[in-house]
């Protein structure tokens, strides 16, 4: 439970910082996950997609 | 005995110096959760990724990258 009573004490008890908290978290988050996701999916289709293969058409 | 004098302080309404003296670290925080609304909201308008996230240090490459693709156009 005392991790359960740290997380509300900190963000949840005054309102202002648990809305702070939820739009800068979604902020970080959206970087993070578009980063992540991004890099994951170059990665599976390494040498597939136009930007790998570009430099062997375009002069 | 005279009655005793009252005074005032200044005032807008309700709103005294004093008040906002006790609001003040809410408001701050409160201040803040806008300005992070502000950035989540704003971080797919051009503009605001090229002038300002686009210049945030070590994490600005991120939003730099679109920038370049919409003055191509």
């Amino acid at each position: 439970m005392s991790l359960a009573n740290t997380f509300y004490n900190t963000l949840v008890k005054k309102n202002s910082v648990f809305v702070a908290t939820i739009f800068a978290s979604a902020f970080a988050f959206e970087v993070a996950f578009d980063t992540t996701s991004t890099r994951v999916w170059d990665s599976l289709n390494k040498g597939k997609q136009w930007k790998d293969i570009k430099d062997k058409y375009v002069q | 005995m005279p009655a005793p004098k009252i005074a005032t302080v200044p005032h807008f309404g309700f709103i005294t110096p004093e008040k906002l003296v006790r609001v003040a670290p809410s408001a701050a925080v409160w201040g803040a959760a806008a300005g992070a609304a502000v950035l989540l909201l704003g971080s797919d308008i051009p503009i605001i990724k090229r002038d300002i996230l686009s210049k945030v240090p070590f994490v600005g490459s991120y939003w730099a990258v679109a920038a370049p693709a919409q003055d191509e156009e």
